[in-house]
């Protein structure tokens, strides 16, 4: 397995931080070239419950919490 | 200002809920006196064959949960929301303390939580919300608020969302061989930054990260490290090994960094794919990373939606763990937590949406999760939502 270091993790954090400024530049959509997010297949549906579950059972199941919802480890013992 | 207007009337609207959602509580707005109520029950199977995961520790569990959330738009720019959980746990965790008679009143088989939440629109582009939560389990309490703010671009392109929550949680100790410490305070800060963009006229997506910082007791308490020894112990180890046991110690303060995007395109009209990621870090020496790609697709108008999708996960190990028994006792931090440790995971998953009505939908859901270290589980959802 490829070891990440933490030099080379603080790169790559500093990498995806900066997607978010590298999106916003990115093509101006008007109002009426937004037909295709109106696909019920480009709705990011999960609701609450569903991402409530997700979150404890992968934070339960593995050492990285955090990126879903929002208590990155928090508020469960977790079994 | 004709051919404006009537090109606003006749544009598709993207809804709210196109925008991935952050919160375990509904924050979106929409007419007075609308609202929803969701129903669910999640499931969690993970059999421990001898030698999976902690070879010395049976780390069977089988959870259940039935969960209700519901939302209210008290008026356009206020809203409350509200989440009720239930959790049913059988784990080898718990049957394990029934070795000790003196814990046997002690040990319990449930948690319990309350989430309420309240947002506010406070102008066209900018909303804020607070929340505050109370959760309970037979050796542990929580306390949970935690706040945000909303801000979307003019034009809807984009949109950023801030978020800090607090949790002051309480543990009861009870040890691997039925001993109680006193309690122990854990308290974490999560906060969380994320931007949601429209890339074009036919992907979006979302980019984000969190930070989030634990202090105080932060082990398991039941988790237990083996030394190495002579002569069986009592009772015996899962595998039949020899070796003493002694608590699991950990480091009383962690730091995790979390950096995760999804990204969605349009292939063809009831057609789309996804591609997401996470990458993680913290200062005990794990580093993870995972993907995600999905592909979804409507049948019947937008009727049925089939979502498949694969993530493969993988962690290396804190730098503290040793999968094998130690051959001195440790002086300072050790665990064998399979949690803790290095492993890969592929996971396969489906999801079925089905839009019976304009105001319901029913959702199953089901995922089977591969583990190099031999912790495979399954686990998956049946839910409701009814709009109102």
């Amino acid at each position: 397995m490829i070891e990440i270091r933490p030099r080379g993790s603080l790169r790559s954090l500093a990498t995806l931080l900066t997607l978010p400024l590298l999106a916003a530049s990115c093509q101006s959509v008007e109002f009426y070239e937004k037909g295709a997010f109106a696909d019920p297949t480009m709705e990011f549906a999960e609701t609450p419950a569903q991402l409530h579950w997700l979150q404890k059972v992968q934070y339960s199941d593995e050492g990285a919490a955090g990126g879903i919802g929002t208590s990155a480890g928090g508020g469960c013992g977790c079994y | 200002m004709l051919l404006i207007t009537l090109a606003l009337a006749v544009a598709p609207q993207v809804s709210s809920s196109s925008t991935p959602r952050t919160f375990t509580l509904p924050n979106d707005f929409g007419e007075a006196g609308t609202g929803s109520i969701e129903v669910q029950l999640g499931f969690y199977d993970r059999p421990d064959a001898q030698g999976a995961g902690n070879p010395f520790l049976d780390e069977s569990v089988t959870v259940i949960e039935p969960i209700v959330v519901f939302d209210y738009n008290y008026s356009d720019t206020f809203g409350v929301s509200a989440l009720l959980v239930y959790d049913n746990v059988s784990a080898a965790s718990i049957d394990r303390l029934s070795y000790y008679p003196e814990q046997s009143g002690a040990s319990g088989d449930w948690y319990i939580g309350a989430d309420v939440g309240l947002r506010w629109k406070t102008s066209d582009q900018g909303s804020i919300g607070a929340r505050a939560g109370f959760s309970a389990e037979y050796d542990y309490q929580s306390i949970h608020v935690g706040g945000d703010y909303n801000w979307e671009r003019a034009d809807r392109n984009g949109k950023l969302a801030l978020s800090i929550d607090a949790f002051i949680d309480t543990v009861e100790p009870i040890r691997f061989d039925g001993t109680t410490d006193a309690d122990e305070d854990r308290n974490s800060l999560a906060t969380t930054v994320s931007w949601y963009q429209i890339l074009n006229e036919r992907t979006h997506g979302t980019f984000g990260a969190t930070l989030a910082s634990q202090s105080g007791f932060l082990a398991t308490p039941y988790n237990f490290v083996v030394v190495d020894a002579p002569g069986p112990p009592d009772p015996p180890l899962f595998n039949g090994a020899n070796g003493t046991r002694q608590e699991e110690v950990v480091p009383d303060s962690r730091l995790r960094y979390v950096a995760f995007g999804r990204v969605r395109r349009l292939l063809r009209p009831g057609m789309s794919a996804e591609l997401g990621g996470r990458f993680y870090s913290d200062d005990w020496g794990i580093t993870a990373f995972d993907i995600e790609p999905r592909w979804i697709n409507s049948f019947k108008d937008g009727k049925h939606i089939l979502e498949l999708r694969y993530r493969y996960y993988t962690q290396g190990e804190a730098d503290f763990y040793q999968r094998e028994a130690f051959a001195v006792a440790p002086t300072g931090d050790a665990t064998q937590d399979s949690d803790l440790g290095d492993f890969n995971s592929h996971n396969l998953g489906a999801t079925w949406r089905w839009q019976t009505s304009a105001a319901s939908r029913w959702t199953f859901s089901v995922d089977y999760s591969l583990r190099s270290d031999d912790l495979d589980n399954l686990y998956g959802l049946v839910g409701y939502q009814w709009s109102f």
